[in-house]
């Protein structure tokens, strides 16, 4: 299952909270580190989930499983990202094995993304284009979004060609919608509710000589 | 009619010239789970408790649980088109209903939508479901009668405009049929009725809406349909809709009557709906503010005060109880609310006594104040008198000895209870209901015999309205008795007695002529109708009714026999 099949947050209140526990404890982990940045260790588990878990098939399954032992999953930990991760992301992985919360990692990630957010400040915010936009266009409306918001933003670019053009904007639960599609829905229910009142008013006046 | 393509295509353009785009700002959420007719949205994080929002496809929903994580919506519209995922928007507004004359004499769904195939609803006003009751301030006190036509309900549980009399009885007692009559008896008389059909079998909601059209009575009734088909959202709302359409009228200075049928329907939806939706379940598994969910619609009746105009809403619950019992929770709690209740009894409706309404049980709140002064005077005690009877019934069905007067009393009793017998569909005018009960009370009928009450009825009506209608129209436009009425009315009944003692002395006549001869019968029997002026039947008629007098003399005779025993 592919993370855009999946809602951004499950409603499954258990995982959240033990999702909020363990970003809490991450975090702390990474501050007290003086060699790494919250923000970096934050974004290696995002990777790690979006890039690992969801491109090997059956990695997830096999991380979470009881029936595969702790010792197993270490090493296999230590085989796929050893190298390239962080000590303090690998460590958290590893405590994470231990305590058999493997299941909970994406809960533990949306988490900790939303509490370095809140950390700094800065307001998430979902861009959806119909095209993919280039990096300056992007900077453009988070700049944009800044001097309207009046605080930090943390974009979160997506493509969806249904929406023909324009732009979506999602802050929080408040959708700002620009988009083509949109525009054509409005146009087409404004008309057809215009045309339908002016046929009911004066019938006389659409109604073809016999 | 054949459309101009054309004309069409020329609006269609200016509409779409004329368009402004603007970026579409909402408040949007996600949605987790759906089933049942409710979904489980993630986000809407700043809907209101009862506001509308909208689904892909234009379904609307109604925002009903705000927890913590989610919102709980009550979908009105095909839940099955909708998928978890999809987009939900708030729509920052209340439901609210179409309302006006447009409604009138439609059959529409629970949110207005027409569905009679008569076209669109051309209403340019629209008012809000869920409105709040009229204040203290806003009120008086029920004093005019709404008459529903029936002699048992207008002399002895009398509904006053404004007024919420609860019909509550068994499974085919006849509940549904008095509401029915009480609509076919508002024709001109100005008031406007709204039928909220809820969890009713689709069959019999068109048998109904057919009934209504045979007698004229959908030029002011509107049906309000949410069959046991509809999803539980749609029968949850029904009621509150109609309420809201007849609301309308009421603030206008208009009389409104609405029948909610039934309210123990629209109870089970809302436990559905409870349930499904986690709300802790309470008492019969409903929930807690069951109570509320009634109060709140009957609380929305009221007469209002003549600085609003007057107008006034009366409703007419029905619940339908299972083997008579009206101590269970939806029962006891609409009993407590409305001011009054028709009892109907199985026994009573099997026994032939239509309608079958328990005099000592059924009673009325708003009482003398929602009767014509004529039917207050010949109806006062005939309720308690009636269950007096009843019980002096049970009492002489053990075959004691009886005294003369107690079996006065009982004669007196089983000719009220005919009296009061009805037919459906046949609402009767106040000053004729007044008539009968008076002859009923003042003992004009004693003589007559049980079996014979139903045609002497008929027959003296008949006598009343061709040649004493002086009478009726006092009645009718005094709404009251007069001496001089009364001493009319007396000698209208002397009379037509008088009358129906020389037909029977002329058919027996023609009886012993017929014995000798053939001939001569007819003439006799002609000349018995001539000299009563009631028409020719009575002379066809004659011959059962004599062996109907000896039947029931026989079965007095019987009744003495086994008084002896």
């Amino acid at each position: 299952m592919s993370d855009e099949q999946r809602h951004e947050t499950v409603l499954d209140i258990g995982h959240q909270q033990l999702g909020e526990v363990y970003a809490n404890a991450l975090i702390g982990a990474a501050d007290a580190d003086p060699t790494t940045e919250a923000q970096a260790v934050v974004e290696e588990l995002q990777a790690f989930v979006s890039e690992v878990l969801n491109k090997v098939d059956g990695l997830e399954n096999t991380l979470a499983s009881r029936r595969v032992s702790h010792e197993v999953k270490e090493s296999l930990l230590d085989k796929a990202i050893g190298t390239s991760a962080s000590k303090v992301t690998l460590n958290f992985l590893k405590v994470v094995s231990k305590h058999e919360r493997m299941d909970t990692l994406r809960s533990i990630s949306a988490a900790a993304h939303k509490q370095l957010n809140a950390q700094h400040g800065r307001i998430a915010v979902t861009v959806t284009t119909a095209d993919a936009v280039d990096g300056t266009a992007l900077e453009n409306i988070q700049s944009k979004l800044e001097e309207k918001l009046g605080s930090k933003v943390d974009i979160q670019a997506k493509v969806d060609p249904t929406l023909i053009g324009g732009t979506v904007i999602r802050v929080g639960d408040t959708l700002y919608d620009g988009s083509v599609a949109n525009r054509l829905k409005k146009i087409r229910s404004s008309a057809k509710e215009n045309t339908i009142r002016q046929i009911r008013l004066e019938t006389e006046r659409f109604t073809a000589a016999q | 009619m054949k459309f101009n393509a054309d004309e069409i295509a020329s609006v269609l353009q200016q509409e779409i010239s004329q368009y402004e785009s603007q970026v579409d700002v909402r408040e949007v959420g996600t949605v987790l789970e759906v089933g049942d007719g409710i979904a489980r949205v993630y986000g809407l994080s700043g809907v209101r408790a009862g506001e509308m929002v909208e689904f892909p496809g234009g379904i609307h929903g109604l925002a009903f649980n705000l927890e913590e994580n989610s919102v709980g919506v009550i979908i009105l519209g095909d839940y099955l088109q909708i998928k978890e995922g999809d987009e939900v928007h708030a729509l920052n507004r209340l439901l609210s209903v179409p309302v006006g004359d447009a409604v009138i004499g439609r059959v529409l769904d629970a949110l207005g939508n027409p569905i009679d195939g008569k076209g669109p609803v051309n209403s340019t006003e629209t008012r809000v479901v869920e409105a709040t009751a009229p204040g203290i301030a806003a009120r008086q006190p029920v004093h005019e009668p709404l008459q529903t036509g029936l002699k048992a309900v207008d002399s002895m549980t009398p509904i006053g405009r404004g007024q919420r009399e609860l019909i509550i009885g068994d499974r085919k007692t006849g509940k549904t049929t008095i509401a029915i009559d009480t609509i076919l008896n508002q024709k001109d008389s100005g008031v406007k009725c709204f039928y909220v059909a809820v969890g009713q079998k689709d069959s019999s909601v068109a048998g109904i809406i057919s009934t209504l059209e045979e007698y004229g009575a959908m030029d002011y009734t509107t049906v309000i349909v949410a069959g046991s088909s509809a999803p539980a959202p749609l029968q949850y709302i029904a009621p509150y809709s109609g309420t809201s359409m007849a609301e309308y009228f009421m603030y206008r200075g208009e009389h409104t009557l609405i029948v909610y049928d039934d309210l123990s329907k629209q109870a089970n939806a809302y436990r559905e709906l409870s349930l499904l939706m986690r709300r802790p379940p309470g008492r019969e598994a409903f929930p807690g503010d069951v109570f509320f969910c009634h109060s709140r619609l009957l609380e929305r009746s009221s007469k209002l005060s003549a600085e609003l105009g007057g107008g006034s809403l009366t409703s007419l619950p029905i619940i339908e109880t299972l083997e008579g019992e009206v101590s269970a929770y939806i029962p006891t709690n609409v009993i407590s609310i409305t001011d009054g209740q028709i009892y109907l009894q199985p026994d009573l409706f099997f026994s032939g006594i239509r309608p079958a309404m328990n005099a000592g049980v059924s009673v009325s709140r708003v009482g003398g104040a929602a009767q014509i002064k004529a039917m207050k005077g010949v109806a006062g005690g005939l309720r308690l008198d009636l269950a007096a009877f009843r019980e002096l019934e049970a009492f002489a069905q053990l075959g004691t000895d009886l005294d003369p007067a107690t079996q006065a009393q009982l004669d007196r009793g089983y000719r009220m209870v005919e009296l009061l017998k009805q037919n459906q569909f046949s609402p009767m005018p106040v000053a004729e209901q007044v008539v009968m009960i008076y002859a009923g009370t003042k003992g004009h009928l004693d003589s007559v015999p049980i079996n014979d009450v139903a045609q002497w009825e008929a027959d003296f009506l008949e006598f009343i309205r061709d040649q004493k209608s002086e009478i009726l129209s006092g009645i009718t436009e005094s709404g009251d008795i007069s001496d001089d009425l009364e001493q009319q009315l007396l000698g209208a009944i002397d009379e037509f007695n008088r009358l129906q003692d020389g037909i029977e002395a002329a058919e027996e006549a023609s009886d012993e002529a017929a014995e000798a001869d053939e001939a001569p019968v007819e003439e006799a029997v002609n000349e018995a109708s001539d000299t009563s002026g009631a028409d020719a039947d009575d002379g066809a008629d004659e011959g059962t009714d004599d062996d109907v007098v000896a039947d029931a003399d026989d079965d007095e005779s019987n009744a003495e026999e086994s008084d002896d025993e």
